[in-house]
């Protein structure tokens, strides 16, 4: 279980890794905050009530002292030093030039300040070392000086055990807010990505797919529950749709059929004025080209809500570049049009073989029927890092900018062709060719003429 | 005599097709619908069938089905307003021998249905002869007459298409889906193209013209003797 939940982060691209790492920041931000407070005033309280205590035990033994009458002064040191030897406090008099008079300090401590208040001074001790003492004193009457000190080596030792243990503990929350935090992030973007993975599927025709919704529901998998009944509705509606697309194509067949037997019953029965034989043939030209139209609206709804990839092979573009060429450089000729073939052989792409035939011939056929006598048109097939590039280019009167994004819309004809027959219909089915394969359509200005490109993107394994 | 019987649930289409068909010298009978046709094809006597994707009821494509599951061989056609690429995979895949989108020109279905009658010849033979012309299938060499034809891998392909069909009506829809395997319709005249290549590299001056077109429908081939 864990080694599956690693090996999905190993595949994380970085984008995601850094947003998740400042998520992750924020959060040991946060942390950090929270847990400094809550140590800081352990410290604070703990520290400050034990140093008060030992100050105050300190300041009254000393105050204690003084107020004693003189002469009876260094009685009660000896007396004390026999009677309590294990007391905590050390006590001293000393006379006025600094020599012991009586106690347990041997020697007045370097940097002592006569003023009761206790401080932490470093003392040498008699074996050599140093110890740290909380030391108080004062000038008596003649000019001896009283000190009562403490010893707060341990205190002290304790405090900075105290401190490294509080910051080390906050080192370890840190580091756990910002890993829990990344940890998080990555696995919501994750779960992001795999919503955004399938509905890119769907968006490519997979109708019947539905966003992941989990046992936990949280916000997230509400949305999820909402947009798949949406998907829901959608695919009826589209089913529906298609449906009624076929009915009409249908409806509106049959009845062709028998007009069209009808015309040629007409047309053959060898009674007709030769004036009234032209009109047939008009009108037989008139349903077949209703006919044509219907089947490409067809073909277009069929390739754009067949969300079955039916038939996904390689295909080599540079191949099948190659043939049309082949096919098509006798009606080039015929148009008095220079048709050549550039293709990096092979340029392998995932696809529908006869699909995307037909969108390059569908662009052939464009580029020979639009660029007009003496021009060029040339079919391309490069490859590149990531992908292939298929394009059919000329140097004729082009696409106006203007244009471009309409000329891919069912029907519409760019306003500089009218007057040239057709139905329209033939980019609008290279784009949804292109949208079934994932490919992108791209229009170009060829200055002069037009360049319709197949960018398709391919994995360089099979390159 | 021909005997063609007609499966349309559609009156007028029917009696159009009966009408064009009668006057190009086939006897046809007519079926409204599934029921209806089952104890005519049982009767027997059909050259072919002419089947209706769409009908009331029971549908053409389960017909059809049924036909071929009880080992009945007659040529069938089926008709249909659909026309995408699934739609004629499910149309030959259930058993029909060719499929025909609506609406088609009467030339188009005869030549259709002459196909089906007389399927080509499909031997395996290397060498294939009509009058003068002589195709060498393994070495890909043309020759008519003394002459060797200088011809491109296409237009062999439609030479070949044409001589295991001589005498037979072709039509630009059967050549597309045939040598070029294309499924979908050209707005060009691709096929007229080709074809007057192919001829010009057939047909010297003097010669007889070896494919000649058949006005509205398409194209046959005839040896010259």
């Amino acid at each position: 279980m864990f080694a599956a939940w690693a090996s999905s982060f190993v595949r994380i691209p970085r984008g995601v890794w850094r947003s998740a790492a400042r998520f992750g920041a924020l959060v040991a931000l946060l942390l950090a905050l929270g847990v400094g407070a809550v140590f800081g005033v352990t410290y604070w309280v703990t520290t400050r009530a034990l140093f008060r205590s030992i100050d105050g035990a300190v300041t009254e033994q000393l105050e204690l002292l003084a107020e004693r009458p003189p002469e009876m002064l260094p009685f009660m040191i000896t007396s004390r030093l026999q009677h309590q030897p294990a007391v905590l406090t050390q006590v001293a008099l000393f006379a006025a030039d600094g020599s012991l008079i009586v106690g347990d300090i041997e020697r007045m401590p370097a940097g002592l300040r006569f003023d009761s208040r206790p401080r932490i001074l470093s003392v040498p001790t008699a074996e050599g070392g140093m110890v740290r003492l909380d030391v108080a004193a004062r000038t008596l009457a003649g000019g001896r000086h009283l000190v009562v000190a403490r010893d707060v080596e341990d205190l002290l030792v304790f405090r900075a055990t105290l401190t490294r243990i509080l910051l080390l503990a906050l080192a370890a929350c840190v580091g756990l807010g910002m890993a829990a935090g990344t940890a998080y992030a990555v696995r919501g973007q994750a779960r992001l990505r795999r919503l955004g993975a399938t509905a890119e599927r769907i968006m490519l025709g997979a109708l019947g797919e539905r966003l992941e919704v989990r046992q936990r529901r949280d916000a997230m998998d509400e949305l999820s529950i909402v947009v798949n009944r949406i998907l829901d509705r959608l695919e009826r509606l589209v089913e529906a749709w298609k449906n009624a697309g076929e009915n009409i194509a249908h409806d509106l067949r049959t009845p062709l059929t028998a007009l069209r037997a009808q015309l040629e019953r007409l047309r053959d029965g060898g009674r007709l004025e030769e004036r009234d034989l032209v009109t047939v043939a008009g009108s037989l030209r008139a349903i077949d080209s209703i006919r044509a139209l219907t089947t490409r609206l067809l073909r277009i709804a069929e390739i754009e809500h067949d969300g079955r990839r039916r038939a996904f092979t390689e295909v080599d573009m540079a191949g099948l570049l190659s043939e049309i060429g082949e096919d098509f450089t006798p009606l080039a000729e015929d148009a008095g049009i220079a048709l050549r073939v550039e293709a990096d052989a092979p340029a392998v792409v995932r696809g529908d073989r006869e699909l995307l035939a037909e969108a390059v011939i569908n662009l052939t056929e464009n580029a020979i029927k639009y660029a007009g006598h003496g021009r060029h048109v040339v079919l391309e097939a490069k490859r590149s890092a990531g992908r292939v590039v298929v394009a059919v280019s000329d140097d004729g009167p082009g696409i106006a900018p203007a244009d471009r994004e309409q000329v891919l819309r069912r029907f519409y004809r760019a306003r500089a062709s009218q007057g040239v027959p057709g139905s329209g219909l033939g980019l609008a089915l290279v784009a949804s060719i292109a949208g079934h394969h994932g490919f992108e359509l791209r229009l170009r200005d060829n200055a002069p003429g037009c360049r319709v490109e197949l960018v398709c993107p391919v994995r360089e394994a099979t390159v | 005599m021909t005997r063609l019987l007609i499966i349309e649930d559609d009156a007028a289409t029917a009696r159009e097709l009966q009408a064009g068909l009668g006057a190009r010298g086939y006897e046809t009978g007519l079926a409204g619908s599934v029921e209806a046709a089952e104890p005519l094809v049982a009767e027997g006597g059909w050259d072919a069938l002419i089947v209706d994707r769409m009908l009331p009821g029971r549908d053409g494509l389960g017909f059809v089905r049924a036909l071929r599951e009880r080992d009945e061989t007659v040529p069938v056609l089926i008709l249909t307003a659909l026309g995408t690429v699934d739609d004629r995979i499910q149309g030959l895949r259930a058993g029909g021998d060719d499929y025909l989108v609506k609406p088609f020109a009467l030339g188009e279905l005869v030549a259709r249905i002459e196909a089906l009658l007389r399927r080509p010849a499909m031997g395996v033979r290397p060498v294939l002869r009509a009058g003068a012309v002589e195709l060498d299938l393994i070495a890909r060499t043309a020759r008519r007459g003394g002459r060797d034809l200088e011809l491109l891998p296409r237009e062999f392909q439609l030479l070949e298409y044409f001589m295991r069909r001589e005498g037979q009506v072709v039509t630009p829809a059967m050549l597309l889906r045939d040598v070029w395997n294309y499924n979908f319709e050209l707005r060009s005249n691709l096929v007229d193209v080709q074809l007057g290549r192919l001829r010009r590299k057939l047909d010297r001056q003097g010669e007889t013209k070896l494919i000649t077109n058949v006005r509205g429908v398409g194209f046959v081939f005839r040896a010259d003797s």
